[in-house]
This record gives C-alpha cells, structure tokens and sequence, in this order.
C-alpha cells in the first residue's frame, strides 16, 4: 500500500513538472472562461457577500460569506449543503471573516477582527484557533498540511511569511519586505507551487515576485507606468491613518499547468476583471477578462477558476481554456 | 438640526405608504443605511447590533429602512444592480432575524446624509420635522431614548 501511495506520488510529482516546463515553453493564443457552475442566485440568497472560496478533493466547494457570518459547503453539484458560525468572538464565530484555506482536509479563516486562524474540518465543524501573536491578513496552503501566511506589520518595521504546519507550529519563513514604507505596503496575495516556490502580489504596489522556498528571489516583475502611490487620510482625532488608493494586484493563484494567474486591480484597462497570465520564469504569456468584477480568484486542484458574479452574492466556477 | 421639511414632507407620505403606515404615530424614524459599504465589517457590526435590538413593535410600523446604493449609469446595469441590493437586503434581514419596511435608493439625496458614516438614524415628528439625528454606533442610553421615542 504504501509503495502504491509512493509511486502514485511520484508519478504525480513528475507529471507536475512536466506540465511546469510545458508551461513555460508554450505559447498562449488566448485564454477564455467557460463557466461550469453558479452558487448562489439573486432568487436564493444562498451566499451574501463572499470572501473566500476554496474546494475539497472531492469537488465540495466551501464559501465564507462575511454578511452571513458563516463558512457554507455546497456538493459539486453546486448543491447548499450546510452552514457553520454566527457572528461573535466565540468559538467558531466571526467578527469579520475574510480569507480562507483548504489543506489536508482542514478549512482555515482567517477573521480581520480576531487574532490567530480558525480552523474548521471538512464537516464545518469547529476544531481550533491555531495562535498567532500578529494580526494576519493572509494565508495560503504551501503543500499539504502546510501553511503559508503574512499579517501587516507597523511601517519601518520588515515583512516575513511565516510557514505553519497544520497543528500553528513555526516551521521556518523569511522576510520579503526588508521595511514597509507606507501603511498596508506589506499586503499580498500569495500562491504557493510544488516544488515549495512562492508568487507574490502586492495590493498597493506595482510589484509580483517569485520567491524560493529560503525566500531568494527569482523574479521580479511590474506592468509599469506611473507606480507612484497616492495616500488619502482617514480617520480623525488623533487616530489619524494614511492609507493608499491604488490597488495594483488583488490576488493571485496557480493552475495545474504551472501558470501564474493574478487579478489585477485599479490600474488596468478593466478594473477588477484583467487577470494576467505568467510562466513560471515570469514572462507574461496572456490577459483574459473575467465575465465580472471579483476581489479575488482561486484555482481548485482541478484547474478550475474561481471569481466572484453579482457583487458577492454568486460563486462562478469556470473551465480555463487555453488556446 | 438641519430642516428637512421642505423636501422630506411628500418622501416621508410616501416612503410612509410604502411602508403601510396607516395612521401617523407620534414619531417615525428612517435608518439610512449606505449598503455599499455593508462589504466594510466595522460598518456591518453595528449596523446589524441596531437592527437585531429592534422590537417586533418598532419593526412592524415605526421604523423604514432608507437602503441606498451607488447605481451604474448604463440603465440595463442599473436594474441589474437593483435587483442584486434587494436580494442582499432581504438576504441580510433573512439570514439575521429582523424584518422592517425598506425602500432602495439610488439617488444623491439620501447619500449626502451618509457621508461621515455607514447609517444614520433620523427621526421626524408628526408634521415631519426632523426632531433627532444619530449616527451608528449609538451612543450609550440612546438606544433606550430612541426606543422610548418610538414606543410611548
């Protein structure tokens, strides 16, 4: 059995890498969405606002939808199966519920108003809070049962990622910003491939990196044109914050074939919907245009896209097609 | 207190129809609401505290919600966003267990009053004189006064 389980993963292992170098030398005519499957209607209300979504090796689909306070499993049908949390700061509740993980069978959220992640089985049952001593703002699985995630660390001060195993023990990490130089400059999307590499895009800043498992970097790359950030200030007597106004990048996922995909943001022709499409040396190969704005994308282990219809209230799952 | 009168008398009739309003009590209060920014959680919390310490009795005939929205210029997108605010405000009273009249706006009055905050609470007296103004959160004990407002 376990030389079975050992072939089954090596077999796996070099089909991904051959699908990575079949990536990096093919070339991309275009790109079009086809969509599979809806969840939530207008009609249904099934899902709110979501935030995050992420699918199980069976096809399950979790949503956490942050105006119902609640993580929701749907069958790969698309078929509402169940809800878990309310609003609250107790066990498996949420204050603000904002991004989500699928590893090894656990669910991991992360909430912008509670420390640590809550982690929740396939079930939706609630199991723990794994601690974390800073806020975290982002989270991203980096193999099974490994965790990749960054918070927002005070401006001067350096950037890290943090690699957490299931159980919320360090297990190493590496800065990537030596300083933040400005409020939220240190906020990025992240996906994480195979051989243990790490892309990350920068919200507010005109900047994709490719980064190896000890942190090097490999790449760097940026769309150009004026990167300068403009600074608007908010809040008043004496909790006085300056926050950037262009979004660059708003999230970033790897399909099966080795292909960076990232959602632009504010800065492109159309807004929210250009999704840029590397190799995995960095080149950009293609731009498609989701059917709609999304805050973020997610590419499942099938190679299906993820994006958000109807200002949150309807998960699409769209086939990817290259040509 | 800024005066509304002149504009809000035949809104408030009409907002007041809407909203089956038979006979005019004593006091009416509007919860404006910039549903825009309900994807803002610290905007949401309290928002949701407000209405779910609703009573069935304010619920049922002295509150209407005034849920306004940012509608595209295109005017196919912009019943198309309707329709998307409806289902989210009847999904959110849904999913959190209170129900009140509420109308959908999408133009710029209302959206003046909602420029230092996610929700504001107005409350007008019989002849549509607006007699209080609060923003969310309330202040302590102004929950009770607004109650007490409402009620007695």
């Amino acid at each position: 059995m376990i030389k079975t389980r050992s072939a089954l993963a090596l077999a796996a292992l070099i089909l991904t890498a051959a699908a990575v170098r079949g990536a990096a030398q093919e070339t991309i005519r275009s790109v079009t969405l086809e969509e599979v499957l809806s969840l939530g209607t207008l009609d249904d209300a099934a899902i709110l606002q979501w935030t995050g979504v992420a699918a199980g090796p069976s096809g399950e689909i979790y949503v956490l939808d942050a105006m119902d306070y609640a993580l929701k499993k749907f069958d790969a049908s698309g078929r509402f199966l169940k809800k878990s949390g309310h609003q609250g700061a107790g066990p498996g509740e949420f204050l603000a519920p904002r991004v989500l993980a699928y590893s090894a069978g656990r669910l991991y959220v992360l909430d912008q108003s509670r420390l640590g992640i809550l982690v929740f089985d396939a079930e939706l049952r609630y199991k723990t809070a794994l601690p974390f001593p800073s806020m975290l703002s982002m989270i991203t699985e980096a193999g099974p049962g490994r965790l990749a995630v960054s918070g927002l660390s005070p401006v001067g001060q350096p950037a890290r990622i943090s690699i957490l195993d299931g159980e919320g023990r360090l297990l190493g990490g590496f800065p990537f910003l030596d300083k933040v130089d400005f409020y939220l400059a240190d906020s990025i999307a992240a996906a994480a491939d195979a051989e243990g590499n790490f892309y990350l895009a920068f919200f507010f800043q005109d900047r994709l990196e490719k980064r190896a498992p000890d942190g090097k970097l490999l790449w760097r790359w940026s769309m150009g044109g004026p990167a300068a950030q403009e600074m608007d200030k908010i809040g008043a007597g004496g909790n006085e914050y300056l926050i950037p106004r262009k979004t660059f990048y708003k999230s970033a996922a790897l399909d099966r074939r080795g292909h960076l995909l990232v959602l632009c943001g504010g800065q492109t022709k159309h807004p929210s919907r250009d999704v840029f499409v590397f190799d995995p040396a960095g080149v950009r190969k293609a731009v498609f245009m989701l059917p709609e704005p999304s805050h973020g994308i997610y590419v499942d282990e099938g190679g299906f896209l993820y994006a958000r219809a109807n200002e949150g209230l309807t998960v699409k799952k769209y086939r990817i097609v290259y040509r | 207190m800024r005066s509304f009168r002149p504009f809000f008398v035949p809104v408030l009739i009409l907002c007041a129809a809407e909203a089956g309003w038979a006979a005019a009590p004593r006091y009416q209060c509007w919860l404006l609401i910039d549903f825009d920014a309900a994807s803002c959680s610290l905007c949401l919390e309290p928002l949701l505290a407000f209405c779910r310490a609703l009573p069935a009795a304010v619920q049922e005939g002295r509150i209407m919600g005034i849920v306004v929205y940012g509608a595209p210029a295109d005017p196919k997108e912009a019943g198309r966003k309707r329709k998307i605010m409806e289902a989210k405000w009847d999904g959110f009273q849904r999913a959190h267990g209170f129900r009140f009249p509420a109308v959908l706006d999408d133009g710029p009055v209302f959206r003046r009053w909602l420029d230092k905050g996610a929700a504001r609470v107005l409350f007008f007296d019989g002849t549509a004189r607006a007699v209080r103004e609060f923003e969310l959160p309330l202040p302590p004990g102004r929950f009770d006064e607004m109650l007490s407002l409402l009620l007695n």
